[in-house]
Order: C-alpha cells, then structure tokens, then sequence
C-alpha cells in the first residue's frame, strides 16, 4: 500500500468514526432572546438576577415545574411557633459549580452580601428585610453585619429569625435576595468573582462564557443534585440583534413578541402555530402626576375617564385578541385578588354615555372647559400602541384634548416625579412577582394607596417637600431629611381617605394573621377597598388598564414550562425538555 | 518634523483638557441620575419594587463605595480633578452600569474589536470607491458616469442601520449564507463590515471622481499629453497620484467615526464594540463611561488628524517646502 493510499485510509477512518460519535451524542442547546442585564452580581438588581433564578443559582426553596413550592437547597425546614424563627437543614449533597461543598455559612454570606449597603444598590430586596435587622443594616442603620438575623449553627443548619411572623417568607426564599454566594472566590477576587470563569453557582447550570451586549452562555452544571434530571445541555441567551429576524433564520429557539409582530405571525400558517400565549401578573397603569388642577380632584372626573376607555376594544384590535381588559390592580393570578369580583368589574365597565354624564355634571360638558392631559413617555414605551389608544379614546367620546409628550430617558425619569402646571399622566407596568397575597399588598404598595387617594394639594405639597428633600440630600444633611419624611409620612397617613385608611388597617391585621383563611379573607377585602377606588402608586391615582398576556415564540421542538408570575420567564431552565 | 509632532501633542492634549471640561459641565447639567434610572427602569416589575417611599429616600441619598467619587455631595471641582487624575494614571475606576469592569478594561476589551471592523470596512471601501470614482471620471457624462453618480448618491443617502437590515435580508433570508447575529467566527465579521462600508464607499468614490476630473484639468497634466505620454502613464502616473491627496484628509475621520459611531450595525449584529456601551452610557447616566467616551472619541479624531497631516506631508512636497 502506498503512503498516499494508507494516508486516505486513515482520513476517512477520522471522518467516520468522527461522524458516529456526532450521531451517537448531539449536544442539546436552547437559545434564546433577551435583551438586558449588565451584571451577575446578585447584589445588583439587573435582568440577571433572574437569569440567577432560572438556573445559575438555587435558593432555599424554589418552584416546581407547576409553580409549587418546593424544597431546594433545604431537605428540610422548621418554623418556630410564632412564625418568626426558621430553621433550615442544607442538603448534604448540595454542591457548588467548581464542586466545592455548599454550606450554611454560604448563605449566611450571600444574604449579608446583598444586603450590605456597600454593595451594589438594588432596589429589590423581597423577603431579605423579613429578616430581623435586615433593613437597618442595608440602611446603614447600624454597622454590625452579626445583628442581622442570620446563624448559622452548624455546617448544614442555617437558623433566620425574622421581625415577625410573615407567612410569605419560605415564599420568597425563592428570590434571588435569598441566594447562597460562593464566599470562597468573593473574598478571594472581590467584583471579579461575578465575571464568567470566575462566577461560581450552585443550580443546575454555570456560566461559561458572557460577552457584554452579544450573548452569554450556560452549561449543565454536574454537581448539581438533580444534574441527571437536567436535559438541555447549553443554554445560549442572545441579548441584542433584530429578536424576530433571528427567529425566523432559527438562530433563536424562543422571543418575546410585541403588538407590531402580531398581524405577520397571523400571516404565517407555520409561526401562528409556535406562538404561545399566557397570562401573566403584570397589568398596564396610567399614574397621574404631580399637579394641582380641581377637575382631578372630582370623582366623577376619574370616573369617567375610566368609563370612557373602551379596554375590550383595546385588547381586540390593538393587541389582537393577546391581552385582556383588567379592572383590578392585582389580576386572578395571585390569591386574594378581587379581579373577578362583579362589584369591581361593573364599577368601571366601558360605557361612553355615563362617563360623558359625569363629566357634564363636573361642569364640562362634551369636554368644554376641560384642561389639556399631557402624556409623558420615554423612548421605550414609544412603540407601545397603548397610550395611542387611550389618547384617541378620550378625545373621541369625552371630547378632551390629549397631548403624547416623548423624552429622553433620562429627562423623563426626572420629570415624573416634579410639579406640574397642566394635567400629566404617565404609563408603567405593575408586576407581582411571587404569588402570595401579601406580594401586592406589601408596606410600599399601601403607602402608595394612601397617597394616591390625596387631595391635589396635599399632593403638591407632598411633591415640595420631595423636592426640597432632594436638594437637602445633596448637602449630606441627612437630619433635615428625614424631618421632611416625617412630615411627608404625616400627609399620607393623616390626610388620606377614610377608605385608604381602612385598607392599611386591613392589612396590618393581615400582617399579624397566621390562619391562612383568615389572611387570605382580609388581604381579599383590601384588594377590594383598592380595586374599587383605584389608589394608585406613590403621591397618584391611577387606572388600571390591561393586562397583557405575554406572547412568546417557541419553536416546537422545545418544550418550555414559564412561570407566570415572573412576567413570564421560563420557571427554570432546568425544567426544558425537548419534544 | 519632529518639533512639529510635539507641538501637536501638546495641542492635542490643551484640546482634550477642554473638551473634558466642557464635557464634564455638560453631562453635569443633564437631568437624572444612574440610581434613579436604576429605581425607575429596574427590569421586571418596575413599580414592585418593594420599598416604602422613606426606603427609596435612602437609596437616593446613600451612593454605593462606586459612586461615591461622582455623588452629589462631592464638589464638582473634585469629581472633575479625579477624573483627569484617573486618565493621567489609568485608574478610572469601575463604570456604574458595568460595575465588574473597570473604564481600562471595558476600552481595552472593545477597542480592538471597533477599531478592526471600522478598518476592515474602510479598507473595502478604499478598494470599490477608488476604482469606481476613477471610472466615472474617465467616463464623464457618459452612462457609466451617471450610473455610477447614482448608486454613489444612494449608498451615501442611505444611514448604515438601514444598510444593516438590507444586508440582512440579502445575506441571510434571499441568499441564506451567512448568520444575521453572533461574535466570534469569523463569518460574523462580513455583514457588519459590509454594512458599514457602504457609506464610505459613497463618499470615497465621490471624492475621487470630483478630485481626479479637478487634476485632469490642471496644467502639468496637458504638459504630460504634448510629451507624448501614453494615457496609462498620465492617467495613473500623474493625475491619479495628485488627486489621492484630498482622499487622505478624509479617510481620517471617517475612521474614527467608524470606530465610535456604530452603536445600531453592533446592536443590530451583536458586535462586542464600543459603540453601545458609549449609547447606553449617556442613557443610564454612567458619569465615568461618559466622560471616557467623549475624551476618547476626541483624542481618536485628534490623532487620526495628526496622522493625516503626517501622510499629506510626506505625500505633498509643497507642504514640506512650505514649512522649511
């Protein structure tokens, strides 16, 4: 045999068997679109904290494919009889990524991690301010990290004592405020520890690699406990690029569609069938700002501005038949919620000619004398059709004039919290985040409520104070601020309506409830009070518009389980199959 | 030469002082701030944040160990010294919205990856604008000429975002070669080059037409012609070579507009440049990346111009005589 021929025998030998091995092992990869985070610094609240909760990291507990609470790193838990004292056992085989063990002193360093007020600022801490001290500490109250209700009793034994029985928190042990954070390599290389290569996790999948802007990528982890249960070997996460384009050349297995995308898909007999849609906890809110005007004083005004929003239409035509009108803050989603009470549902149901009515007896007759509203929208919500809608809605059957404002994001995020002159309103998305009744109804939300069934001046007022604060603050004369809180504090609790106070009452009784009926019961009748009286969030009254249903593509190859409280993540990463 | 190249320096350096400042007072002046943006744009439930209205105060009023040389207890003065201070030593410390990395690590990672794609499109361009410029000179006021005028017009018309999605669509669903999205094959580099080169082709082919009709009228071209000399050898031997000068004046800061004005072609492709964390800096109030932006940016242009002046002296032997 030649030296040519055996040379050809043996490349086509390497050919081969190179092709079996391909047949006999396909590497199962799922790609998918999203377009944020800039950290993976737990202690930042950026997008991906939640790609944390998908599968780099795993909490105390987590959920399950079907949204039940289960035991994650804890084999076990027990609670002290007055709810506040839990005691967790770590599972044995709990592992980090680099296949250290994971112990309780992982947690207790995690959890003080985010909270340390050195750290990076996140604006969510979920149930991490239960724990006793928890608040003080991350505000700098006191300095001693050991008063922070955390010890650890042995290696597996993590004991948290909270500052009173809150039934939500084995809830909330889920969220990435709760995490275990690998102490050895964070002590070792400080922020570097949360780049790629360095980032150690203990769920189901680590971080191999991450290019800021382009993509990053996972990988199983095989020290995870139920790595065997784990299909889907990489998980690819594209963060910039045209989403729908990629998805139609299948370099993406699953996006996040819009309205403008609707009306192709309907088009397309083969993307039609891959477009999943499912409901989700966020509802659409219009606030109304900081101004001083009598007519927004009027609860007729408010009435029949809500009256006059034809939101069935809305949710057909605009949002083709994918989102559903919501006439309640919190949607059916979340246990306590009124969404489907018949009071709520008629008291702002679509109908023109009593909301015309009602603006009539205001003394503005077919929208005669009515001052000018004024939109305000960043750059983002400028695509959203929604407030294009509402805007042709009251001019067409209120006969008001609607003005559409768009700022730079940066500009806007100043002027929504400022005074003024005209009539202005803002639109955001309200999402819970976990299901328990207490979600929705947590101190913010309440004192929200309070301040948004104030008069218009004391809104103002609230507003100057703010505003005064501010400058104050850029002085360091922390004294003088929080005099102003305290005076700001005063305005919601005394000046608010009689039905506002009800509600917090209502849930501070709810709060001290360890029955689950019985919470459930008064969490309920304060959704009521709210729904029925639309209390908005910080000094405004809002309305409550639609609750969009999520539209996600997925090409049918993949199965994807997605958690409909997150705003519709994927639960886990852990749980996608291939079909 | 060499005394004229420290003076540039030194003027290079005034300038950047300048801009810095000028720069500084302005970003100072825009509303809104990093943590506000962070309050008010968190990601997923925005308004669930979780904070009662005094907890949010205290968030506004305590700035993270990062923040704390831009806070705004630290007077202005201060916040500017540092700076200068951080790029005289290059310690600039961590950005706020990357918080990981370091403003040295973030140019020291994306430069590159900018500075080839702008060179590898500039390069493409150089080598269809030139040819095509000097067709539609020899052929002035024929069909080609306006054909080519045309498309000059067109591609230089046309922004290069727009450019991208075409590029897209020609590459990736009519012709399906190439991926629309993704970094690190080097299949990845040819659409957003392409993107990116279609205005420089433009510009380039315009200026070569323009400039190498100007040179055929001039004298010494005639000169050439009544020597007898072939169209070969007065053509590419002297008209060509005089009319490339003012192409080098531009080929400068088209490059350096490449390089940092590229934020949609590396959203729109997923290229890892500089371009988009300069965007997203200015819309998240990230103070340090700004600053390191704009003092970037004007110290590209200002040594892309030095550079220039270099080639044109070497190129031009009136420039040299002049200065003697």
């Amino acid at each position: 045999m030649s030296l040519r021929r055996a040379l050809i025998v043996c490349l086509s030998l390497i050919i081969l068997s190179s092709s079996f091995l391909g047949i006999a092992y396909a590497e199962k990869v799922f790609r998918w679109h999203g377009s944020w985070g800039n950290t993976w610094d737990l202690s930042f609240h950026n997008g991906f904290i939640w790609v944390h909760m998908m599968g780099l990291s795993e909490g105390l507990m987590k959920w399950d494919k079907d949204m039940k609470l289960t035991n994650g790193m804890a084999e076990s838990y027990t609670i002290s009889k007055d709810g506040t004292v839990y005691t967790f056992k770590i599972r044995k085989d709990a592992r980090w990524s680099n296949g250290d063990k994971l112990t309780a002193y992982d947690f207790e360093f995690g959890i003080k991690y985010i909270l340390d007020p050195k750290n990076g600022k996140g604006s969510f801490f979920g149930g991490a301010w239960y724990i006793k001290n928890a608040k003080a500490y991350a505000q700098s109250e006191i300095s001693d990290p050991n008063q922070v209700g955390i010890k650890v009793i042995d290696d597996y034994t993590l004991q948290i004592t909270l500052d009173g029985p809150h039934p939500d928190f084995l809830t909330t042990c889920t969220l990435p405020t709760l995490y275990p954070i690998h102490k050895a390599s964070v002590e070792k290389l400080g922020k570097k520890a949360f780049e790629a290569g360095n980032l150690v996790t203990n769920g189901p999948y680590k971080l191999v690699a991450y290019t800021p802007n382009v993509e990053y990528v996972l990988e199983k982890n095989p020290y995870y406990y139920d790595a065997d249960k784990v299909e889907i070997d990489k998980i690819v996460g594209k963060l910039g690029g045209d989403a729908f384009l990629m998805y139609r050349r299948n370099e993406v297995d699953l996006i996040n569609v819009g309205p403008a995308q609707l009306p192709v898909i309907e088009k397309d007999p083969v993307m039609k069938k891959e477009l999943v849609i499912f409901p989700q906890s966020t509802v659409s809110v219009i606030y109304i700002l900081a101004f001083d005007h009598p007519a927004f004083d009027d609860i007729r005004v408010l009435t029949a501005l809500q009256k006059a929003i034809d939101k069935e239409r809305i949710c057909k035509f605009v949002y083709r038949g994918l989102a559903k009108p919501a006439y309640s803050w919190v949607t059916d989603l979340i246990p306590g919620s009124t969404a489907n009470d018949p009071e709520v549902l008629e008291k702002f149901r679509y109908d023109p000619e009593t909301a015309r009515k009602l603006l009539a007896e205001a003394g503005y007759p077919g929208g005669k004398g009515f001052p000018t509203i004024h939109f305000l929208i960043n750059p983002n919500q400028a695509t959203d059709p929604l407030i294009l809608a509402v805007k042709s809605e009251w001019e067409k059957n209120l006969g008001i004039k609607v003005i559409i404002d768009s700022l730079e994001v940066g500009v806007w995020s100043v002027k929504i919290w400022q005074l003024h002159d005209e009539p202005t309103m803002s639109f955001s998305g309200a999402s819970i985040l976990y299901p328990d009744p207490a979600a929705p109804l947590t101190l913010n939300y309440v004192e929200g409520a309070l301040a948004g069934s104030l008069k218009r001046k004391d809104i103002v007022e609230y507003v100057k104070l703010e505003l005064q604060k501010t400058e104050v603050l850029k002085t360091g004369n922390t004294e003088k601020a929080s005099e102003i809180t305290k005076k700001q504090r005063d305005i919601i609790y005394r000046r608010s309506t009689p039905e506002a106070r009800k509600m917090l009452s209502l849930v501070q009784q709810a709060q001290k409830t360890t029955d689950p009926n019985k919470r459930l019961e008064l969490y309920r009748q304060a959704n009521k009070i709210r729904d029925l009286n639309m209390y908005g969030y910080g000094w405004t009254r809002s309305f409550v518009l639609l609750q969009p249903m999520a539209a996600r593509l997925v090409r049918s190859n993949f199965d994807v389980p997605f958690n409909r409280y997150l705003v519709g993540f994927p639960v886990s990463f852990a749980y996608i199959k291939t079909k | 030469m060499a005394l004229y190249i420290v003076k540039r320096l030194g003027w290079i350096i005034f300038n950047l002082l300048i801009l810095s400042l000028i720069a500084f007072a302005l970003i100072k002046s825009v509303p809104g701030s990093f943590l506000e943006l962070q309050i008010l744009l968190g990601q997923a439930g925005t308004t669930a944040t979780g904070l009662t209205v005094s907890e949010i105060d205290k968030i506004r009023g305590v700035e993270t160990e990062m923040m704390k040389r831009w806070g705004p207890t630290v007077p202005l003065w201060e916040q500017y010294v540092t700076f200068i201070k951080g790029v005289v030593t290059l310690n600039m410390g961590p950005s706020f919205r990357w918080p990981t990395q370091t403003i040295e690590e973030i140019i020291r990672k994306t430069f590159p990856v900018s500075f080839t794609i702008a060179v590898l499109a500039i390069t493409i361009a150089v080598f269809i604008g030139i040819p095509l410029g000097v067709i539609a000179a020899l052929k002035q006021n024929s069909w080609i000429d306006y054909l080519v005028s045309a498309l000059v017009m067109i591609v230089s018309a046309i922004p290069n975002y727009v450019m991208a999605v075409f590029v897209i669509f020609l590459f990736s669903f009519w012709i399906p070669i190439l991926p629309t999205y993704g970094w690190g094959h080097p299949k990845n580099y040819i659409l957003p080059v392409l993107a990116m080169s279609f205005g420089p082709i433009g510009s380039i082919a315009g200026y070569m037409r323009t400039s190498l009709l100007d040179a055929l009228k001039q004298d010494y071209i005639r000169t050439a012609w009544a020597k007898g000399g072939t169209e070969r050898y007065v053509i590419f031997g002297h008209a060509m070579k005089n009319s490339l000068i003012p192409l080098v004046t531009i080929l400068g800061p088209m490059i350096s507009h490449l390089i940092l004005g590229t934020v949609f072609v590396e959203g729109m492709f997923g290229v890892p440049g500089m371009g988009q964390y300069f965007s997203q800096a200015a819309n998240s109030r990230d103070y340090p990346l700004m600053m390191a932006q704009t003092v970037i940016f004007g110290l590209i242009l200002m040594v892309m111009n030095l550079i220039v002046d270099i080639i044109y002296f070497f190129l031009d032997p009136r420039i040299r005589i002049s200065r003697r």
